[in-house]
């Protein structure tokens, strides 16, 4: 409809096209490297390394906290996604099970509508033996004026034992964007150090 | 003294036929127009302070969503028919950018790349970047293939028809992703007025870019690869565009400040047409200027 044209428009065009294709893999390629870039944690106290998504608000666990740090997505609203690692003494004859039922009973007194999933056996990334427990709970806004339907979070606790203590990394996201969400978590637990 | 009028009287009283539409001057009359209706609604409404339902918001931003393109068939179009050299095929591109902006355009960007999902933390520079890429090479990348489907070469008399084209193609991308944004957020009439300035000038601004090379492309002989730096140009243009306009609108927001920058907003929109307009006017008169003064054209 167009007409028909010269041979320089038709390269001209054609080179158009591909520059526009190779565009759009950059854009995937910057998509990846946006979504993928990654922030660097250290604590020297507890011996605890770890990357998270660059742009994610880091907070350093202080005494009355039960974590060592946990970092929060700004723009999930809304429910923040939050990845964090908390550390839990054990005695020496502490099986992960103890520790998963010690956490299951914590949970259920503080997290409201709080059920457990799921308790699995896993293998992480560096070869070492966990157990996974994916839970449910709802999370309210803490100010009572607000009117906001609870909304549902879904999360996943991996728990390891190391030197008579459990490593506890959690992930908890809204219920809705879960699965969307949790390649954070496992390029997070692909990179934890303890 | 009562004689007969002279011819030169009569030429200022009897409105003249144009040849063929002056574009620049009735594109700059509507995005003046749109300017100037933007910011009344926007301060009108914030001056009212009425509280409208959610079915009243999107009954007005539909309302507003379609001005610039009510403003076009008003100023541009109407022009076009009095002209002896119709351009013909204009509302054929601004109905085919339309679709192609809403069936490709705006679910490749709004949900195939879901940009507003990781782009907006990101740094500057990777947000221009990454607004350049998807977003602006996609929107110029559809553009250019509307006019290359519709109208060009063939429909290609003059340089200037590359800008009445692409304006029109511009329009029709612009008015889709305003409606899309009216039906998909439920904003105050002042944002919405707002927003659908800032699109729809940027895509008047940047749209006579690819134009410009269509019409090189047809009259002239350039090498190539300026139709690809063309289009590049343009796509870094719309990602420049869209972070300069997000950090208007955030860096209005504080302690001290009001979260309204709505001049700010339509003065870079404004600013933009006017820069854009100027430059590509006068690379076009530059080539015609040229063209005159080439040996062929002398013979």
């Amino acid at each position: 409809m167009g007409g028909e044209l010269s041979a320089r428009q038709r390269a001209a065009s054609y080179l158009t096209i591909a520059i526009v294709a190779l565009a759009l893999i950059g854009g995937v390629l910057l998509r990846s490297s946006v979504e993928n870039a990654t922030s660097f944690f250290s604590d020297k106290v507890t011996g605890i390394s770890a990357r998270y998504p660059a742009g994610w608000f880091l907070e350093q666990g202080s005494a009355g906290q039960d974590f060592v740090f946990r970092a929060q997505d700004p723009a999930s609203l809304p429910f923040k996604t939050t990845l964090a690692v908390s550390i839990l003494p054990v005695g020496g004859s502490a099986t992960v099970y103890d520790v998963a039922e010690l956490l299951t009973v914590r949970r259920a007194g503080s997290l409201p509508s709080f059920h457990t999933l799921a308790i699995t056996p896993i293998t992480l990334p560096n070869g070492l033996a966990a157990t996974r427990i994916d839970y449910a709970y709802a999370a309210t806004d803490p100010n009572p004026y607000l009117q906001s339907l609870p909304i549902v979070v879904s999360a996943t606790d991996v728990v390891v034992l190391s030197r008579q203590q459990a490593i506890i990394a959690s992930f908890q996201s809204d219920a809705t964007t879960v699965e969307k969400n949790r390649h954070y978590f496992n390029a997070f637990l692909a990179r934890l150090q303890f | 003294m009562a004689g007969r009028p002279t011819p030169f009287l009569l030429q200022e009283k009897i409105r003249p036929i144009l040849q063929r539409r002056a574009v620049w001057r009735t594109a700059a009359y509507e995005s003046g127009a749109l300017l100037i209706i933007a910011a009344a609604i926007a301060l009108g409404t914030r001056l009212l302070h009425i509280d409208w339902s959610d079915n009243q918001r999107h009954a007005i931003g539909l309302v507003i969503a379609v001005i610039p393109l009510a403003l076009w068939v008003g100023i541009s179009y109407r022009a076009e028919q009095r002209a002896q050299e119709a351009r013909l095929r204009l509302p054929l591109v601004l109905g085919a950018s339309m679709l192609v902006a809403n069936a490709v355009g705006v679910p490749v960007v709004d949900r195939l790349f879901a940009v507003d999902a990781w782009l907006v933390n990101a740094g500057g520079l990777t947000r221009i970047l990454g607004y350049s890429l998807i977003f602006g090479f996609v929107t110029e990348g559809l553009k250019f293939a509307v006019l290359r489907f519709t109208v060009w070469p063939d429909q290609f008399n003059a340089r200037v028809d590359g800008i009445a084209y692409s304006l029109a193609a511009g329009l029709g991308y612009a008015t889709m992703l305003n409606l899309n944004f009216v039906i998909t957020e439920s904003a105050e009439p002042a944002a919405i007025a707002l927003r659908v300035a800032a699109i729809t000038l940027a895509q008047a601004a940047i749209s006579p870019v690819v134009g410009y090379w269509l019409g090189e492309f047809t009259f002239g002989n350039p090498a190539i690869f300026w139709l690809p730096i063309g289009i590049g140009v343009a796509a870094l243009l719309q990602g420049v565009y869209i972070v300069l306009r997000g950090s208007l609108i955030v860096g209005a927001i504080g302690a001290t400040a009001s979260g309204s920058q709505s001049i700010a907003v339509l003065g870079l929109g404004g600013g933009m047409v006017a820069l854009i307009f100027v430059t590509v006017s006068f690379l076009i008169n530059n080539a015609e200027l040229r063209a005159q003064r080439s040996p062929e054209f002398i013979r």
